[in-house]
C-alpha cells in the first residue's frame, strides 16, 4: 500500500494505531472460522470522526475496508481476502448514555456484549441478546451478524433490540439511523443494517433497548438416552404453547468436550440434554416447570433436574457457552453449520445430520438453540489430513441442503460471510439476490465495504 | 541452525486452539492493549506461521512472545485446554537459542550470571534488608528451616519490610532458622522464564541448603517457591511458602494474634477492617496455594476478608508477572492500576498479598494513582496484629 496513505492513516489515528508489519497483518488475517485473508494495513480508530476520515480516505483511493470487532465470527466475515484496511473498533468502547427511565442505552460499537450487561446489572436491567461469545464479541459485531443467543427464543435476536445506529457510510459521511423510539418513519434502515455483515456501512454506535431483570429464574436440565426423544420434547414443549427463555440442546459428543473443559455437571453417558430456563414472575413458574417435566418424561427423559443454586446454574451456562471452544479437545478444527429448521422437523433433520456424519466418516457434535430450530452441527476434523477439507465442505453443503429441504434456512445467526456464500442461491431467489445487490449498490456504489462477502458473484446462478 | 525443532513438539498443542478468541476476556495484557498481538490466540497463530514457513523470525515476533505476564490466565480459561504455558515456554527457549532474546533480558541474564542476583549488585549485599534492624538473624548456621529470601526482597528497599516482618514472626514463634546471605544465589527463575537454563544456580543453591542440614526451605517469594518446588530436581528437604508456615504456626498455637492489625484507616471507617487478598500467579494458579494466606488473614481479630471480582484460580495478574516489567514497564504499570481498581471496587481498606513483586507493582500503582490503600504482605499484616515482645 502506498506510503502516503499509511502516513495519512497515522495522522488520523496516531502512529501506534496503524499496523503494517507482516507479523501484525498475520494477526488480523483470521477469525474464528476456517477462513483467512491478509489485510494490507490494520487501523484502530478511537472515535466516529476518525472512522469517518479513514472511510473518506479509503473511498478516495479505492481501498477495501473490512470492519472488525472481536474477530469471533464463524463465517469468515472479518478476514480480508482482497486485502485492504481492517478497521478494528476495539478501542471504541464508550458508554454514551444509560437512560433507565426510557429503558435505552447508547454505546459504542467496540464494547463487548458482556461488558454492557455488567454495566447494566446494578440498575437491574439487561440487554437481551446473549450470544455464547458475549464475553468477547462486540456490539458492532453482534449488530453486523444479527447475533442470537440462548435467550433469544423468548426475547428475539439482535434486530429486535436495536433501535438506532450511528453509521459511517462508504465515503465518510456519518448518519444517524433510527433512535430511541420503536419506529421511525420511512424505510427501516436500521433493520437493513442489522445483519449486513459490514457490507453496507461501519456501525460506530448502537442504541439498544433494555429489559428489566426478571423476578425469578428456574433452570432445568432434562436428560435423555436418545436424541429422538430430546428433539421430540422440544417440538412438544413449543406445541404446548410454552415459551421458555431458553431451550438448548447438547449431544453426547459435545457434553464430553464440555465436561472436560468446565466440569459443569453434564451427564456424559446420556445421548442428549435439554437446558431449559424459565424466567418471569415467581407465581406460575412451578406449574410451568411441572408441565415441561411431564412432556420430557413422556418423551422418555431419564431425569429432569433443577439447578438448585445460582452457582449450579452459572456452571451449566459456562459449559454451554464454552461448547464451541471446547471442541479443540476432540479435533483441532471444526466447521459449524448454522441452519435453521421448523421445530417440528428437528427429529428428522437431526437423524439426517447423523447419517451424513456416518456416511462421510466425520464426527459431528450438536449444541444448539433447539427452541428456535437453529442447529449448530459442528463437523470436527484435523486439517492436516489429506483431502479432508473438501470432504468437510461437502458434508457442510449437504447439511445446508437438508435444512432448506426441511423448510428452513442456511444460517440462523452466524452470517453468510465467505463460508456460506455458495448456499445463498439455495435460499434466495435470483430476484431476491438481485434486490440485495441493488441495496448493496445504494450503500456501497464502488464495492469497497467488506468486498466478496454475503452476495454471490453473478456467475453463481444469478442473472446480472 | 534455526532451532525450530524446539518449537515443533508443540505443533499439536497449538493446533488445538480453535481461535474462538475467549482468551481476549482473560488476558490482562489484551485488556490493556486491545490488540491481537497481546493474546494467546494471536501468539499461537504467529508461532504456527513460523513452523509453516510463512513467517520469519524477527525482533517484533520475539517482542510479542516475550510481552507476556506468563500469568497463565489464558490457559486457566481455555475451553480447549490448550497448554499455553508449554507452548510459550517452548517458544521462549527457541528464541533464546537463536539469539533473539530482547535486549533487557540479555542484560538481565548477564547480571545474574555475573553477580548471582538480578540487581547486578555485589552478592554480599544480600544482607542489606536486615542491617537496619535490631535483630540478630542467624545466617549460615545449621538449622531446621532455611529462609530463602529471594533477590527482590533482599536488594530492593521498597520491600525489605517483607523479610523483616517474616523473621520477626518466626523469632516470636521460636522457630529455629537460618538465612544463607551471600551463599544464596538467584533461584534461576528469571532465566528459566526467559528460555534459558539455570543449572549452575540450582546446583549451588541445593548444596548451600543441604550444607546447613535443613529439613525445610521456606520462601516469601512465590517465584522462588514455584521454581524450587516444580523446576528444581528433588531435594533432601521440603519446600514451603511462608504463608503455609505462618498458617501452621497459628493453627498450632505458636503464634497468637492479639489485636486487630494496626493499619491506617480512614477517619470514618467503622466495623471490621476490610482486607482483600491478591493471589500471586506463581503461588496460586501455578502452585495451587490459595488457602494458607487466607487462613492467616482470617485468623486475625477484627478483620473481614473480602474478595475482589477475580480471585483464586481466576485472579488477575498484578502486572509484574513474567518478564513484562523488563520488556514494557509502562504496560506493566497500566495493568497494576487495573488490579488496584478491582481492590477499590471491592471497597477494601488494605490490599494484602504474599509476593514482593506483586507488592511492588501494586504499591507503585497506588502511589501513582494517589490511592490511600496500604499494600502489604501477609507476614506484615500478621506482625502488626501481634503483641510487642516484653
Ligand atoms: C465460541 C463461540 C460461540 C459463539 N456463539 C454465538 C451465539 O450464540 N450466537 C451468535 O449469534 N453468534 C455466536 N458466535 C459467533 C460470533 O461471536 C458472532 O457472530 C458475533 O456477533 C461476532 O462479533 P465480533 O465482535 O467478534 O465481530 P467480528 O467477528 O469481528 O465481525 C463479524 C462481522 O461483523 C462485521 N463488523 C464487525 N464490527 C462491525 C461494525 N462496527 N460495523 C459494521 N460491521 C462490523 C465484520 O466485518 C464481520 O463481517 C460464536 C462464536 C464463537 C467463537
Amino acid at each position: 500500500m502506498d506510503e502516503s496513505i499509511i502516513r495519512t492513516l497515522q495522522e488520523i489515528v496516531g502512529p501506534e494505531h496503524v499496523l503494517t508489519d507482516p507479523e501484525d497483518l498475520l494477526l488480523y488475517a483470521y477469525d474464528a472460522s476456517i477462513h483467512a485473508g491478509r489485510p494490507d494495513v490494520v487501523v484502530f480508530p478511537e472515535s466516529t470522526e476518525q472512522v469517518s476520515r479513514v472511510m473518506a480516505l479509503a473511498h478516495a483511493h479505492h481501498i477495501p475496508v473490512i470492519p472488525r470487532g472481536g474477530g469471533t465470527n464463524l463465517s469468515g466475515g472479518s478476514v480480508a481476502p482482497q486485502g485492504g484496511i481492517v478497521l478494528t473498533l476495539s478501542r471504541m468502547t464508550k458508554v454514551r448514555e444509560i437512560d433507565i427511565p426510557n429503558q435505552r442505552a447508547v454505546v459504542e460499537a467496540g464494547l463487548y456484549n458482556l461488558t454492557l450487561q455488567e454495566i447494566l446489572a446494578p440498575y437491574g436491567y439487561l440487554y437481551a441478546p446473549d450470544p455464547a461469545s458475549q464475553k468477547v464479541s462486540t456490539l458492532g459485531g453482534n449488530v453486523a451478524e444479527n447475533a442470537g443467543g440462548p435467550h433469544c427464543l423468548k426475547y428475539g435476536v439482535t434486530t429486535n433490540h436495536v433501535l438506532g445506529l450511528e453509521v459511517v457510510l462508504y465515503d465518510g459521511r456519518v448518519v444517524q439511523l433510527g433512535g430511541k423510539a420503536f419506529d421511525t418513519p420511512g424505510y427501516d434502515l436500521v433493520g437493513l443494517l442489522v445483519g449486513s455483515e459490514g457490507t453496507l456501512g461501519v456501525v460506530t454506535a448502537v442504541t439498544v433497548r433494555l429489559l428489566h431483570v426478571p423476578e425469578a429464574i428456574k433452570t432445568l436440565l432434562a436428560i435423555f438416552d436418545d436424541l429422538d426423544g430430546a428433539s421430540q420434547a422440544v417440538s412438544d414443549i413449543i406445541a404446548a404453547g410454552i415459551v421458555p427463555a431458553t431451550l438448548e440442546m447438547m449431544d453426547q459428543l459435545m457434553m464430553r468436550a464440555v465436561e472436560e473443559a468446565t466440569h459443569a455437571g453434564y451427564p456424559t453417558d446420556a445421548e442428549a440434554v435439554l437446558i431449559i430456563e424459565l424466567d418471569g414472575l415467581k407465581d406460575d413458574m412451578e406449574e410451568i416447570a411441572d408441565r415441561i417435566a411431564q412432556i420430557c418424561q413422556r418423551n422418555r427423559a431419564r431425569a429432569v433436574q433443577v439447578a438448585r443454586t445460582a452457582e449450579e446454574r452459572d456452571k451449566l451456562w459456562a459449559g454451554r457457552r464454552g461448547a464451541f471452544g471446547a471442541t479443540g479437545r476432540i479435533k483441532p478444527a471444526y466447521l459449524v453449520n448454522d441452519g435453521t429448521v421448523p421445530r417440528t422437523a428437528l427429529p428428522q433433520v437431526l437423524r439426517q445430520v447423523r447419517e451424513i456424519g456416518q456416511r462421510y466418516g466425520l464426527p459431528i457434535g450438536n449444541v444448539f438453540h433447539a427452541g428456535d430450530g437453529n442447529l449448530h452441527p459442528l463437523i470436527l476434523f484435523d486439517p492436516r489430513e489429506e483431502g479432508i477439507l473438501e470432504l468437510v465442505e461437502r458434508a457442510g453443503a449437504e447439511i445446508m441442503r437438508i435444512c432448506v429441504e426441511a423448510g428452513g434456512t442456511i444460517t440462523g445467526e452466524h452470517g453468510i460471510g465467505l463460508e456460506k456464500i455458495h448456499g445463498m442461491p439455495l435460499i434466495a431467489s435470483p430476484a431476491a439476490i438481485q434486490n440485495m445487490r441493488w441495496v448493496k449498490e445504494a450503500f456501497d456504489p464502488v464495492g469497497l465495504l467488506n468486498p466478496g462477502k454475503v452476495l454471490p458473484q453473478t456467475s453463481e446462478g444469478v442473472p446480472a | 541452525m534455526d532451532f525450530k525443532e524446539l518449537l515443533a513438539p508443540y505443533m499439536d498443542e497449538m493446533l488445538r486452539c480453535t481461535r474462538c478468541g475467549f482468551c481476549q476476556a482473560a488476558c490482562p495484557t489484551y485488556d490493556a492493549l486491545r490488540m491481537e498481538s497481546a493474546v494467546a490466540r494471536g501468539k499461537i497463530q504467529l508461532l504456527l506461521s513460523v513452523l509453516n514457513g510463512r513467517l520469519d523470525l524477527s525482533p517484533k515476533l520475539s517482542y510479542y512472545v516475550y510481552r507476556c505476564l506468563d500469568c497463565r490466565l489464558c490457559q486457566q480459561t481455555c475451553l480447549s485446554g490448550v497448554h499455553t504455558d508449554e507452548i510459550f515456554e517452548g517458544a521462549r527457549r527457541w528464541l533464546a537459542h537463536v539469539g533473539a532474546l530482547p535486549a533487557p533480558l540479555q542484560a538481565l541474564e548477564q547480571r545474574v550470571f555475573a553477580s548471582h542476583n538480578i540487581a547486578g549488585e555485589d552478592n554480599a549485599h544480600r544482607t542489606l534488608w536486615r542491617e537496619n534492624m535490631n535483630l540478630e538473624v542467624p545466617a549460615g548456621q545449621p538449622a531446621e528451616v532455611v529462609f530463602f529470601i529471594g533477590c527482590v526482597a533482599s536488594l530492593y528497599p521498597m520491600v525489605y519490610s517483607i523479610p523483616q516482618a517474616f523473621v520477626q514472626v518466626l523469632q516470636r514463634a521460636g522457630v529455629s532458622f537460618s538465612a544463607l546471605d551471600g551463599e544464596e544465589w538467584c533461584c534461576g527463575y528469571p532465566l528459566i522464564s526467559a528460555g534459558r537454563d539455570a543449572g549452575p544456580l540450582m546446583e549451588h543453591n541445593i548444596a548451600a541448603v543441604e550444607r546447613l542440614g535443613a529439613r525445610w526451605l521456606v520462601t516469601t517469594c512465590p517465584s522462588c517457591y514455584h521454581t524450587w518446588k516444580t523446576i528444581y530436581p528433588p531435594t533432601s528437604f521440603q519446600v514451603m511458602h511462608a504463608t503455609e508456615l505462618l498458617a501452621a504456626l497459628i493453627e498450632e498455637g505458636r503464634i497468637r494474634p492479639a489485636h486487630p492489625p494496626t493499619v491506617r484507616r480512614a477517619g470514618d471507617a467503622a466495623g471490621p477492617l476490610r482486607v482483600t487478598y491478591h493471589d500471586p500467579c506463581d503461588l496460586g494458579r501455578k502452585s495451587g496455594v490459595y488457602d494458607a494466606p487466607r487462613r492467616v488473614i482470617t485468623a486475625l481479630p477484627g478483620v473481614e476478608l473480602v474478595e475482589m471480582s477475580t480471585h483464586h484460580a481466576l485472579a488477575t495478574c498484578c502486572g509484574g508477572g513474567g518478564n513484562l516489567e523488563s520488556i514494557d514497564p509502562e504496560l506493566s504499570a497500566q495493568i497494576a492500576g487495573r488490579r488496584l481498581a478491582q481492590a477499590q471496587r471491592a471497597k477494601a481498606e488494605v490490599l494484602v498479598t504474599a509476593c514482593q513483586q506483586c507488592q511492588r507493582t501494586l504499591g507503585m500503582a497506588a502511589r501513582r494513582q494517589r490511592v490511600r490503600m496500604p499494600v502489604m504482605d501477609v507476614a506484615e499484616l500478621l506482625l502488626s496484629a501481634m503483641e510487642e515482645p516484653a
